[in-house]
C-alpha cells in the first residue's frame, strides 16, 4: 500500500518513512501542504496519509479539508500528526476531516497501531466500494437536493450513461418527460418522511437508446450524526420485463378463463339442446320396438334393438355431459355442509344399488366443510357408486372416513373392489376414459371427471391409492372453513 | 522509554566525556538497540543540518518581531527536538512558542541566542556520539516533493 508522509521536518520524514517502510508500505514524502495535495490529487496516489499539522503553505488541517472537499469517490485515510494535544485542537483536526491523529513525539507502538487501524478501515472501505460497484442492482446516493453524488456500474448500465454523465444530476433528470414531476415528488416525500424507509415506487426512466425502462425505486434516508437527513440511498430494480410478463400472463389467464367459460357454455347449451330431439328419437324408436317387435323380419328386430340401445346411451352421455358442465356453470353457493347429512342423502339416492349388490357402507364421524352441498352429494355419490359398481364376486364394502391435514380435511372413500392399475391412476379422472368395456361395467367415463371438477372448484385435489384386485381408496381434500374465518370461533 | 548511556558517555574518561545536555534515549535508543546505528547517525546529521536552518529563521523572526513566525518556527523545531530526545532544547523552544503565541513582550533575540548556545552544546554531544557510530555510506537523499 502507498502511504504519504507530509512533514516539513526532515527528521520526522526520515524517521516515519523508515518505520513504515519496514511495515511494508511504499512511502512517498512531501515537505509542505502543496506537495501533499499534489500527491493526493493523483488518482493512483496513496490512500493513507500522515499529515503534519504545522507545515508551510497549506497546513495539515487545510490539506484535510481540501482532500475531503475534492473527493473523487476514492477514500483517503488521513492521520494528523501534531504536537498539539488539547481537546480543542483534536476537535479542530477531526472536524477538518482527519480520521485519526498522532501526537509528537511519536511513540512507535502507537504509530504502528494507528496505521494498522487505518489500513483495516481502508480494507473495509474497499470491500464496501467493490460491493457497491459490482452489485447487480442499480444503486445511487443523493444529497438533500436530489443531486446524485455516488452511482454504481449497474445504474450506469441501466441508464446507458457513464458515471460522469450521472453524477451531479438529479434522478428525475433521467425520468421520461411524463414522469419527471412524479420523480421530484417521490424524492421530496422521501426526504421529508418521518421514517427512514419509504414505500417502493415505480418510475419510468429513459434507458439506453432512449428506451423507456420501468424501475421499482426504493429510497432510504441517510442521516448524519445529529439524526438530520443528509440525503437518500436509492436502489432501482428494472421491472420492465417482469411487468411485460405479468401483463402477458394476465391476458393469457383472462383468455383462458373466457375460453373455458365459452366451452362450458357451449357444452351446456349443446347437451341441453340435444336432449329434446334425442328424446324424440329415443321415444319413437322405443315405440317402434314395442309395436313392431316380431312383425318384421329378424334383421329388423335386431336393427331396432341397436337403435334403441344407442339412443339410450346417447341420452346418458348427454345427461352426464350436462352434469359436468353444470359443475362450473350452475354451481351453488359455498356454505357449511355437514358431510354426515350429505351422506344420508347419498345413501338414499344409492339405496337400490346398495340393496341390489348387498353392499355394506360404513362411515366414520365426518366433519362439516365449507362447500356447495349439492356438489358434495354428487361427489360422494359418484365415488360410492363406483365403489359398488366396480366389484368382483365379493359383496362390496365401502368405508368413508376423514382426517385433518392443516387447514384441510382429507376425505377418503375405500372399497374392496377390483382396483385400478397404477398406470391408470391419472387417466381415470379424464373425461370419456374407460378402463373396461360397456359389457363388463356400464358407464360413460364422465363420473370421475365430474368428481375432479367439483373438488377443484372447491380448491382441493383428488387422487387414488389402489392395487389391482386389492380395492381402491379415493382421497380428496376440502378446506375446513371459509378463507379468513377463524376456525376456533366456529 | 529506556535511556541509554553509551560506555563512552559514562566511562568517567574526562577527555571523552560529552558535554551535556544531550544523551541518547527514547526512539533513537530503541533504533540503536535494534541495530540501526547507521540510520541513527543519518538522523543526527539531518537534525543538525535542519536545526541550523530553522534557527536562522527564528533569529530573523525575532529580529523583525514577527511573533507568529517565531511561534511557528519554535513549534516546528520542538517536534523534532522531542523526537531526538533533545529535551533542554525542546523546553526552550516551548517557552519561546508560548510567549510569542501569547504576544508577550520579551527579548526574543536573547532567547534565541540562549537556544543557540544550548544547540551548540547539543550539537557537540551529538557529533561526539555520531562520530563513534559506523558510517558505511552517505545519508540517503531526500526526495520529498
Amino acid at each position: 500500500m502507498r502511504l504519504l508522509i507530509a512533514d516539513d521536518d526532515t527528521v520526522y520524514r526520515m524517521f516515519l518513512g523508515r518505520e513504515l517502510s519496514k511495515l511494508g508500505f511504499e512511502v512517498v514524502t512531501a515537505c509542505d501542504g502543496a506537495g501533499a495535495l499534489a500527491v493526493l490529487e493523483d488518482k493512483a496516489g496513496p490512500s493513507l496519509a500522515i499529515l503534519d499539522w504545522s507545515m508551510p503553505g497549506a497546513d495539515g488541517i487545510e490539506v484535510c479539508r481540501r482532500v475531503r472537499a475534492n473527493s473523487d469517490g476514492r477514500y483517503i485515510y488521513l492521520l494528523l500528526l501534531t504536537a498539539r494535544d488539547t481537546p480543542a485542537d483534536l476537535i479542530a483536526g477531526m472536524g477538518a476531516g482527519a480520521d485519526d491523529y498522532l501526537t509528537k513525539p511519536v511513540n512507535m507502538t502507537e504509530l504502528h497501531l494507528r496505521v494498522r487501524a487505518g489500513c483495516r478501515i481502508l480494507e473495509f472501505e474497499e470491500r464496501s466500494r467493490q460491493l457497491f460497484d459490482d452489485a447487480p442492482i442499480a444503486y445511487h446516493e443523493t444529497n438533500t437536493s436530489g443531486v446524485i453524488v455516488r452511482v454504481n456500474r449497474a445504474e450506469c448500465r441501466l441508464l446507458g450513461c457513464g458515471a460522469g454523465e450521472i453524477l451531479g444530476r438529479r434522478v428525475w433528470d433521467f425520468a421520461v418527460p411524463a414522469q419527471v414531476e412524479k420523480g421530484m415528488a417521490v424524492f421530496q416525500a422521501a426526504v421529508e418522511a418521518p421514517n427512514q424507509r419509504m414505500e417502493d415506487t415505480e418510475l419510468e426512466m429513459c434507458g439506453r437508446n432512449g428506451d423507456a425502462v420501468l424501475v421499482r425505486l426504493q429510497q432510504n434516508q441517510v442521516r448524519d450524526s445529529h439524526g438530520a437527513v443528509a440525503g437518500l440511498r436509492c436502489t432501482m430494480l428494472d421491472i420492465t420485463e417482469l411487468r411485460r410478463q405479468e401483463e402477458l400472463l394476465k391476458r393469457q389467464a383472462a383468455d383462458l378463463a373466457r375460453s373455458n367459460a365459452e366451452l362450458e357454455q357451449f357444452a351446456y347449451v349443446a347437451s341441453h339442446d340435444l336432449q329434446e330431439p334425442l328424446r324424440m328419437v329415443a321415444s319413437f324408436t322405443q315405440l317402434l320396438a314395442k309395436r313392431y317387435a316380431g312383425k318384421l323380419d329378424d334383421k329388423a328386430d335386431e336393427y331396432i334393438k341397436y337403435t334403441v340401445d344407442g339412443a339410450k346411451r346417447m341420452q346418458q352421455l348427454i345427461a352426464d355431459l350436462l352434469a359436468l358442465s353444470r359443475v362450473g356453470t350452475k354451481g351453488g353457493e359455498f356454505r357449511d355442509a355437514p358431510l354426515a347429512e350429505v351422506m344420508s342423502d347419498v345413501l338414499v339416492n344409492l339405496g337400490p344399488a346398495i340393496q341390489e349388490s348387498g353392499a355394506a357402507v360404513v362411515q366414520d364421524s365426518l366433519p362439516t366443510v365449507f362447500a356447495d352441498r349439492g356438489q358434495m352429494t354428487q361427489l360422494l355419490q359418484n365415488l360410492i357408486g363406483n365403489a359398488i359398481k366396480f366389484r368382483d364376486a365379493k359383496a362390496p364394502q365401502v368405508h368413508i372416513s376423514a382426517a385433518e391435514a392443516g387447514d384441510d380435511w382429507i376425505v377418503s372413500v375405500r372399497d374392496n373392489g377390483i382396483g385400478i392399475a397404477p398406470e391408470h391412476a391419472e387417466r381415470v379422472f379424464q373425461i370419456f376414459q374407460r378402463l373396461h368395456t360397456r359389457d363388463q361395467y356400464p358407464g360413460t367415463g364422465i363420473g370421475l371427471a365430474v368428481c375432479r371438477k367439483i373438488v377443484e372448484r372447491h380448491g382441493g385435489k383428488i387422487w387414488l391409492d389402489s392395487t389391482p384386485g386389492g380395492g381402491t381408496t379415493f382421497h380428496f381434500t376440502l378446506h375446513k372453513c371459509a378463507p379468513g374465518t377463524d376456525e376456533s370461533l366456529r | 522509554m529506556n535511556a541509554i548511556d553509551s560506555n563512552a558517555i559514562d566511562s568517567g574518561d574526562t577527555c571523552r566525556r560529552p558535554p551535556v545536555p544531550w544523551r541518547l534515549s527514547g526512539a533513537l535508543a530503541d533504533l540503536e538497540q535494534a541495530g540501526e546505528s547507521e540510520f541513527v547517525r543519518d538522523l543526527l546529521d539531518a537534525f543538525l543540518q535542519d536545526t541550523s536552518t530553522r534557527l536562522e529563521s527564528m533569529r530573523k523572526a525575532a529580529a523583525s518581531t514577527d511573533l507568529d513566525a517565531l511561534a511557528a518556527c519554535s513549534h516546528a523545531l520542538k517536534g523534532s527536538m522531542l523526537l531526538m530526545s533533545a529535551d533542554r532544547l525542546a523546553e526552550l523552544c516551548r517557552d519561546i512558542e508560548q510567549l510569542a503565541a501569547g504576544r508577550k513582550h520579551r527579548d526574543y533575540l536573547a532567547m534565541v541566542d540562549q537556544l543557540d548556545v544550548v544547540l551548540r552544546e547539543t550539537r557537540e554531544a551529538m557529533t561526539f556520539y555520531a562520530d563513534g557510530l559506523p558510517r558505511h555510506h552517505p545519508p540517503a537523499p531526500d526526495h520529498s516533493r
